[in-house]
């Protein structure tokens, strides 16, 4: 979870490779069922890609392909990572379809995108990243474009799934709200980097990091109705004029002498991660 | 909810019907007996609502339901369709020229983008001071003191005269769209979705901006939002929206503790709270029907878990169903 610019979409592509250059990867190494995927080659990314990790994208009407039938995307899909007869991939994406909910699979196979809702673009496109069992989907704001009642379904859908296949999910989200319901566990990130994690009950209930806390208090809702809210003074930094040593230090009201000096991650009792010299009571 | 005599806005059968024209190769192909007819969306079928001064009313729905429409017919953006606009008692149509000048600069709009609704050529001191001067509100060698004021107002250093949009970040524009707005003294600010695109720190402060400025200036805001969150913090009633009609009209508090419309319930079922734990998502059946071809009878019967055979027939009506509220469900007569 974080705000705009705060890193959250670079690190998912991140770790699909799929960051453009000029951007790289500098430092550092991601780890995926035993193997690090920074220095892979690009023909091994590729073969994990849409294969044992998927990808979902914020707007679905981008990411499929409009001229091409929602079978011919979907067989496709399978057909990059499994030699199977085409009959058995077009059943394969069938089935997808039908365990996102989505209502005639058959008809819906031979539509174009443009002939689809958005709720349901969104729904194909969780279906092409579930095509092929992957071990982890990374959705990147997934249910952001759509409206209440779609995204309660998707949230619901994307879950149960994840569940039942027993894959990992990372959810990138700005609404802290989406993930309360939905995740194990969260990671904040401000300004480039993870500036807190624990599990959901942990940061919803006892935010540790004032960036945390902030976001908290901002959120608008029915114990602020008739009341100010407390937004975060300031804006977010941009990353070119990054402040020295903490990075929150301006917007911070419990900056001390130490924030002059980048704040080290810390691991506290119980798992918990923390980047910051004066951390909430 | 203040009784003043005369309301600042009536809404009174509001209507407005998009057509869809046959074309030119329609044209054609009726020459040869196609029997093409024009297709006509009621985007907005009919809508009644009163607004008083100083009041701020949310209104709410998804995608589709018509709720930008409104506001922009409310602004003088879209013409109207069917039904009238009554500003302080006068209809649209009954205005003189001097009462329609006053109704158009008392009306101002802000809108979702704050990088689309800002002309990227022009510096804030003229995108801010343009009209007010054109509108003879203040003399052009005053109009430099009087942007630096207003941009003081909401919050920006006076010395940003001289920048252009593209030196702001996403919610210093919006504060300059909210000065604007401002620059031809409104009394009634329609806000569409003016805070959707902010990050949730940022739309804090904006939200702010928007109540302080409603005490200090005596404003009456339309709010319109998809987020229900936002709208149960700054509105005191609210409308909900579904597929052009309004469903349901309740003080914030007793619409958000007492729904009574299916639709609201559903929808403040789904609206994503901050609690840790598993939510257990009872999604709303099926999709938002198209307006080109909605249903019969309650738009939202398919979708509706406690739909009957009349709800299938007949369109329910708005009607009172206690003090300042009012819901349009067939449930409410005992179906």
């Amino acid at each position: 979870m974080g705000e705009s610019g705060s890193g959250k979409s670079i690190t998912g592509f991140s770790i699909l490779g799929l960051v453009d250059p000029p951007g790289r990867i500098v430092e550092g190494s991601i780890d995926f069922e035993g193997r690090d995927l920074v220095g892979m080659s690009e023909e091994e990314r590729r073969a994990l890609r849409g294969n044992r990790i998927a990808m979902i994208f914020q707007d679905p009407s981008m990411t499929l392909n409009p001229v091409l039938r929602i079978d011919t995307q979907m067989i496709e899909t399978v057909l990059a990572h499994r030699s199977i007869p085409e009959a058995q991939a077009r059943r394969i994406a069938r089935d997808a379809l039908e365990k996102v909910g989505i209502p005639s699979p058959d008809e819906r196979l031979k539509a174009y995108p443009y002939e689809l809702s958005g709720g349901m673009r969104q729904r194909v496109a969780i279906a092409i990243a579930l095509l092929n069992q992957p071990r982890l989907i990374i959705a990147d704001e997934p249910t952001t474009a759509l409206d209440v009642s779609i995204q309660g379904q998707i949230l619901h859908e994307v879950r149960t799934l994840c569940r039942q296949t027993g894959t990992a999910l990372i959810w990138i989200t700005h609404d802290l709200a989406v993930v309360a319901g939905l995740a194990d566990r969260i990671a904040v990130m401000y300004a480039g980097r993870i500036v807190e994690t624990g599990t959901t009950a942990e940061i919803i209930e006892r935010p540790l990091h004032p960036y945390t806390r902030g976001l908290i208090a901002s959120v608008p809702s029915r114990a602020t109705r008739g009341h100010r809210l407390k937004p975060i003074r300031g804006m977010t930094p941009s990353l070119i004029h990054l402040p020295k040593g903490c990075a929150f230090k301006d917007r911070c009201d419990r900056t001390i002498a130490a924030c002059d000096e980048a704040p080290p991650s810390t691991v506290l009792p119980g798992g918990r991660t923390l980047r910051c010299w004066n951390p909430a009571p | 909810m203040s009784q003043a005599p005369t309301p600042l806005l009536e809404l009174d059968g509001l209507t407005k019907t998009f057509s869809k024209p046959v074309g030119v190769a329609g044209h054609i192909a009726n020459l040869f007996g196609a029997g093409i007819a024009p297709v006509d969306v009621r985007a907005v079928a009919g809508i009644d609502l009163t607004v008083a001064a100083g009041e701020v009313v949310g209104v709410v729905g998804e995608s589709g339901c018509g709720k930008s429409t409104v506001a922009r017919m409310i602004a003088g953006i879209t013409g109207i369709s069917a039904g009238s606009i009554r500003y302080r008692g006068v209809a649209t149509g009954d205005m003189t020229p001097a009462q329609r000048r006053d109704f158009a600069l008392s009306v101002q709009m802000i809108f979702q983008d704050p990088f689309a609704s800002l002309n990227p050529r022009m510096r804030v001191l003229d995108i801010v001071g343009e009209a007010p001067v054109a509108h003879g509100l203040v003399s052009r060698a005053d109009r430099r003191d009087y942007v630096v004021g207003l941009l003081q107002k909401v919050g920006l250093p006076g010395g940003y005269v001289d920048r252009y949009p593209h030196q702001f970040s996403g919610g210093q524009r919006q504060r300059i769209g909210i000065t604007r707005a401002l620059a031809v003294k409104p009394s009634l600010i329609v806000c569409d979705e003016a805070v959707a695109a902010l990050d949730v720190s940022i739309q804090a402060q904006v939200l702010n901006l928007f109540m302080d400025l409603r005490d200090e200036l005596g404003l009456t805001y339309l709010f319109i939002s998809h987020n229900l969150g936002v709208v149960e913090h700054i509105s005191d009633r609210v409308v909900i929206m579904y597929l052009g009609r309004v469903v349901e009209i309740a003080p914030t508090a007793e619409l958000f503790e007492a729904p009574n419309h299916p639709y609201t319930k559903l929808l403040l079922e789904l609206l994503p709270v901050l609690e840790a734990g598993e939510r257990a998502y009872e999604p709303i059946k099926g999709e938002l029907p198209s307006p080109l071809a909605p249903p019969p009878g309650c738009a939202f019967h398919p979708r509706c878990p406690a739909a009957t055979e009349r709800c299938r027939r007949e369109a329910p009506v708005l009607a009172p169903i206690g003090p300042g509220r009012a819901s349009a469900c067939h449930l409410n007569a005992g179906a």
